[in-house]
């Protein structure tokens, strides 16, 4: 009883340092600018929203509705501007990183028959499964 | 089994050290195997944890009383359920269960995250594995639950099995001792996994609102939590210390109210870091003070170094915990400073009539009344270092501070909602606030010709009906926008309206709880007592009740013996209630508890306490207070629970045409 308790300690042991002499990967960080274009997009919009329903609920007024709507739009336009224009090669290193990663993981795995590849966002470099459609952070068509 | 449990609790040191270490140098190296293993760590130092819980539950169960926490907490005659629930009723068994649940919540992150934040994790994981390293090394070595009793044979000190244990405190033996306490521990030790991620994101130097978001459910079911424990908490001591009221403002309670108060700070101020960029330093320092605060909450329990009637004695912990929190402190403060350039708001603010303004208010006085908190509480320690006098301040220095800051804090529920992002044109807050203020001024006049005056209290009914009515406007007229919109009826409007928000009406929701509390709480104003000594067939009268005191009865069973009084309550010469206050004398552990009977109305409480025999012993002592409205606290209680619970459901996306 007492030799079945050590050999399960040992075994739990050994399964929690495996990981330390794996050869293994690193993960390269987000580009920061790309991550803070998106989380700026993601303010606009839910500020966008907020004032639609302020105005709605009798909050402030038309003027005030008009002008300050003009110059979130104007914001988010701004925004989504420099996100196109953020093509980041770091954020291509990370995808490029991450797809080498999986495909290492996918070779070892072979038996298992339901492995789920992954798709990257371009846009801000979220992982969605294979067959996601949109990125499930900001939302951006995935092909 | 008491090795057994030891080694396991051993092993949790170096496993904890080892989550720390690895977790540390995966953050530096950013390798993807070292995160892994410390991730195991993590799930490691949870199993290990667990089975110790259990080893020392199989001792409490099967009353060992060769071991010293099982023979100070328990004994034979214990029901097995106070057995099982004694794991949490003495000092070093709630340290387990602190510990436990620090590396529950370290495996839930772990196994959370293990897809995604990889930048973020290999340091929140360190964060949480240093408070591993250090719960587990009190445990160990400091106030270990599975130390064997040892006694002193002439001069030298023998493992000793007591024929019988000392008993569960009687204070203890009442059934919110299931709940409150791991619910309290669970809102004290939540609140490291929003400062986890605080601490990553500030060593990172990933300062947008991407470590917020994912913290958001952590932070309001840890809020909710320790709100619920809270009021828990003055549920037991109304129905088991006896002396009338929930709430004295004693250490121990204090500790729990202060970390409560700068996380809801935060559930504010964190809005607008969402909304605008700004107060990103603020919202750093709540999450970071919070957990400081928790952590201090179980020093101040535990250290002894301000007496409460119910904190440990003193520990042996004080040094130790100083050591800690200290640590904390420099640790948090120096990277804030660090930080600070790049914790700039992006944008400015536009005008003193907004949303904003009012969430700013919001802080400064959750700021103050942390401070007069902290200061109220700290007061005898700080005395003592100037005028070598403990000087203690009592609730009347706490109500004086408290309650005119909870009456603003309540008036702000309901004026800041009605407010726009911002800016908000007079115009359109007279439209929004006509009405509820002239309602307000209405019933003021109602009350004062029913011959209210005191003046706080009908402060707090005026402002209570503003607020209230504030929010059932918000719901009303949002449910009609919607309705019109979607020509659905209006109670599905409703219904939809709160699911595509929940945040926003989960909040009102616990708005509206605080509302009934506060309702609750100004009912002490109105409070009355009187004290008789009573024989069979006596009686006395409180305000329009009359007493008659029928029977003295005494009893006992092995655990107890008791005496009980009958009490006939009329009012109007109408008989009402029999209520039964009763005394018991514990022979374990050698203590006298009351048992209170309460006759509960919506109206106001009938709290009877029998506190002991007449000098000549022929009569028993009974105290009657009559509480106006002590259920709303209950009831405001329970709403609060179900605002957070919605607060955290999904908001609903709408399928066709979506305009989210």
């Amino acid at each position: 009883m007492s030799y079945l308790a050590y050999l399960t300690g040992l075994a739990f042991l050994v399964w929690i340092v495996m990981p330390l002499f794996k050869k293994d990967s690193t993960w390269v960080s987000l580009h920061m600018e790309v991550e803070e274009l998106a989380e700026r997009k993601q303010r606009v919009y839910g500020n966008i929203a907020d004032l639609e329903f302020d105005f709605a609920m009798g909050r402030l007024s038309e003027k005030d509705f008009k002008t300050i709507r003009t110059s979130f739009l104007s914001e988010a336009g701004r925004v989504m501007e420099k996100l196109e224009n953020q093509k980041s090669s770091k954020l291509m290193d990370r995808i490029q990183n991450d797809i080498e990663y999986l495909g290492k993981k996918k070779k070892k795995k072979k038996k298992g028959s339901k492995i789920q590849t992954a798709v990257f966002c371009t846009e801000c470099g979220t992982e969605n499964l294979a067959k996601a459609k949109f990125c499930m952070k900001c939302g951006k068509g995935l092909s | 089994m008491a090795d057994l449990g030891n080694i396991l609790l051993f092993f949790l040191f170096p496993v904890s050290v080892f989550t720390a270490l690895t977790a540390l140098a995966a953050g530096v190296t950013k390798r993807r195997g070292l995160l892994e293993a410390a991730r195991r760590g993590a799930y490691a130092a949870f199993a290990v944890t667990t089975l110790a819980v259990l080893a020392l539950e199989y001792l409490l169960v099967t009353s060992d009383f060769s071991i010293e926490y099982v023979a100070s907490n328990t004994n034979f005659a214990l029901p097995l359920f106070y057995k099982i629930v004694a794991l949490w009723a003495g000092h070093n068994g709630s340290l387990l269960l602190w510990t436990w649940i620090v590396t529950i919540f370290s495996a839930i992150v772990a196994y959370q995250h293990r897809h995604k934040n990889n930048d973020l994790m290999p340091y929140v994981l360190f964060v949480m594995a240093s408070t591993m390293v250090f719960f587990s090394i009190l445990s160990v070595f400091i106030s270990n639950p599975f130390q064997t009793l040892y006694q002193e044979f002439g001069n030298t000190l023998q493992e000793f099995t007591a024929r019988d244990g000392h008993g569960l405190n009687p204070l203890l033996q009442h059934p919110a001792m299931i709940i409150h306490p791991p619910i309290l521990f669970i809102g004290y030790v939540g609140s490291v996994v929003p400062f986890a991620f605080a601490i990553a994101a500030l060593i990172t130097g990933k300062l947008g609102a991407g470590w917020i978001h994912t913290t958001r459910r952590w932070a309001l079911t840890t809020w909710g939590f320790l709100a619920v424990g809270i009021v828990l908490g003055g549920k037991w001591a109304y129905v088991e210390l006896g002396w009338g009221g929930y709430w004295a403002w004693d250490p121990v309670e204090n500790a729990s109210l202060l970390p409560w108060l700068t996380s809801t700070a935060y559930l504010h101020s964190v809005m607008i870091q969402e909304r605008k960029g700004m107060l990103k330093i603020w919202n750093m320092a709540l999450v970071i003070a919070t957990y400081l605060l928790s952590i201090f909450g179980t020093f101040l329990t535990r250290s002894g170094i301000v007496s409460s009637v119910h904190a440990f004695a003193n520990s042996g912990l004080g040094p130790a915990f100083a050591i800690f929190l200290s640590m904390g402190i420099i640790f948090s403060v120096t990277l804030l400073l660090y930080r600070r350039k790049d914790l700039k708001p992006d944008e400015e603010m536009e005008s003193l009539v907004s949303r904003e303004s009012g969430f700013l208010f919001n802080n400064l006085l959750f700021l103050l009344a942390t401070i007069a908190v902290l200061w109220g509480t700290m007061f005898p320690v700080i005395s003592e270092l100037f005028t070598g006098d403990q000087i203690t301040v009592g609730p009347p220095w706490f109500n004086n501070i408290m309650i005119p800051i909870g009456l603003a804090l309540l008036l702000l529920t309901g004026v800041g909602p009605l407010l726009a992002w911002r800016h908000t044109s007079v115009e359109t807050l007279k439209r929004s606030f006509g009405w509820p203020i002239l309602g307000s001024f209405i019933l003021v006049v109602v009350l004062l010709a029913f011959g209210m005056r005191d003046g706080w209290a009908l402060g707090s009914f005026a402002i209570s009906f503003f607020v209230m009515w504030t929010i059932v406007v918000e719901f009303v007229k949002g449910a009609n926008i919607r309705k019109k919109n979607s020509g659905e009826n209006f109670l599905v409007a409703m219904y939809m309206l709160s699911r595509k928000n929940t945040r926003r009406y989960g909040g009102y929701l616990i708005h509206a709880a605080m509302v009934v509390m506060f309702i609750g709480f100004t009912g002490n104003a109105f409070n009355s007592e009187t004290r008789a000594e009573v024989g069979e067939g006596d009686s006395f009268d409180l305000g329009p009740y009359t007493f008659n005191a029928i029977k003295i009865t005494e009893d006992q069973n092995e655990n107890y013996s008791s005496q009980t009084l009958e009490l006939e309550m009329y009012r109007n010469d109408r008989l009402i209630d029999v209520i039964t206050p009763e005394k018991r004398f514990y022979f374990a552990s050698e203590q006298p508890s009351t048992e209170v009977d309460i006759y509960s109305t919506f109206r106001e409480d009938i709290y009877a306490v029998l506190s002991g025999m007449s000098n000549d012993g022929t009569k028993v002592i009974v105290q009657v207070y009559r509480n106006p409205f002590v259920t709303m606290v209950w009831i405001g209680a329970f709403i609060l629970g179900i605002g957070t619970l919605f607060a955290m459901l999904p908001n609903l996306r709408e399928s066709k045409g979506g305009a989210e």
